[in-house]
């Protein structure tokens, strides 16, 4: 028994140290296994926020693409300028007023019945004189002269904008009075059918025009698309 | 005696203040030979408490447990068989059934002491 003492104690102490090792060995692992797990959460929070950040970015972009989709709001005031333009709105300011009236009687002896009326275009002729002299806004007998504005002859009566008027004729313009004042008076027509018919012009220093009211439908001309 | 005991003190100081020189991929095949050298030693103190103790029935079987408890896990892992889980099974079983023997043991040699003491006057 004496004789295997020291072997024992040999033994015991590779034990002991091997032992010591071990608990030393597993404590390292455990933290090793816990720095690995804290690691993987780590990664799994990274992750998580570049998925998120990239959500975001979808997020964004989408709702780009939904505003690029969605019709822009009405430009609202190139609409308003549009409706101006077009004659849809009322407008006022100084300009000249033009009757024009069957003259009740012939001026001149022999003179055809037919010199005694006003014609369409006595009433063209102004509307064009008027235009040319600056004229911003026209209106015969209260009828917007626009784009579509037509002025013919339709028996005894003349058909502005569709609607027939007869004698008289008050055109209203607004714009430059003294051009077209002056327009007026050196025209030679008329200056001349003056002579035959009651034609009288006058410079307003206030006039109102009304709007077109007539129908806003074009089934023929669509609108070309600007490049 | 007491030696022995003192080298193990000795031995798990020296483990716990050197640094690791155990690879921690051997750490699987180290515990289990360890595992293997506790039940050799409840056995050899069952033994001893039985006085059959032999020291060299001891220090072989101590060796060769924890060598091949090492072994048989490493072939185990490398066939795929978890002999680990056998091995820790075996030698658990074993330690706590030395131990429950050896507190028996340790329970008749108290009884009989005290008996002694108590026929010593009479």
């Amino acid at each position: 028994m004496r004789r295997w003492t020291g072997w024992l104690a040999g033994l015991a102490l590779v034990l002991g140290f091997l032992l010591a090792q071990q608990a030393a060995v597993e404590a390292r692992l455990a933290e090793n296994a816990a720095a690995q797990e804290g690691k993987n959460l780590a990664y799994l929070i990274t992750r998580a926020v570049e998925g998120n950040h990239a959500l975001a970015q979808e997020v964004a972009a989408e709702q780009a693409a939904l505003k690029a989709a969605s019709p822009p709001p009405p430009p609202t005031a190139a609409l308003a300028a549009a409706r101006a333009a077009a004659g849809l709105t009322p407008v006022s300011g100084p300009g000249v007023v033009v009757s024009m009236e069957d003259a009740q009687s012939p001026r001149f002896p022999g003179e055809p019945p037919d010199f005694e009326l006003v014609h369409d275009q006595y009433v063209l002729h102004v509307v064009a004189l008027l235009s040319a002299a600056g004229a911003r806004a026209i209106a015969i007998n209260g009828q917007r002269y626009v784009a579509t504005t037509a002025i013919f002859c339709a028996g005894p009566t003349i058909r502005i904008n569709g609607v027939p008027y007869g004698s008289p004729f008050v055109i209203t313009a607004v714009g430059p009075p003294a051009a077209m004042l002056a327009a007026l008076n050196q025209d030679v027509d008329v200056q001349g059918w003056s002579e035959l018919v009651v034609l009288q012009y006058h410079a307003a220093s206030s006039l109102t025009i009304p709007p077109y009211r007539g129908p806003l439908e074009f089934p023929w001309a669509k609108p070309a698309r600007s490049a | 005696m007491w030696i022995v005991v003192l080298a193990l003190i000795v031995g798990i100081l020296a483990g716990l203040h050197f640094p690791l020189v155990v690879p921690a991929s051997l750490a699987h095949y180290l515990s289990i030979a360890l595992l293997a050298v506790l039940d050799t030693v409840f056995g050899g103190l069952r033994a001893h408490l039985e006085h059959r103790f032999d020291p060299l029935t001891f220090i072989t079987g101590l060796i060769s447990n924890a060598v091949l408890a090492a072994l048989l896990t490493y072939f185990g892992d490398k066939l795929g068989v978890p002999l680990y889980d056998a091995a820790l099974f075996a030698f658990g079983f074993r330690i706590f059934q030395n131990l429950g023997a050896i507190r028996h043991l340790l329970l008749v040699r108290w009884v009989r002491h005290r008996e002694k003491l108590h026929q010593l006057p009479g």
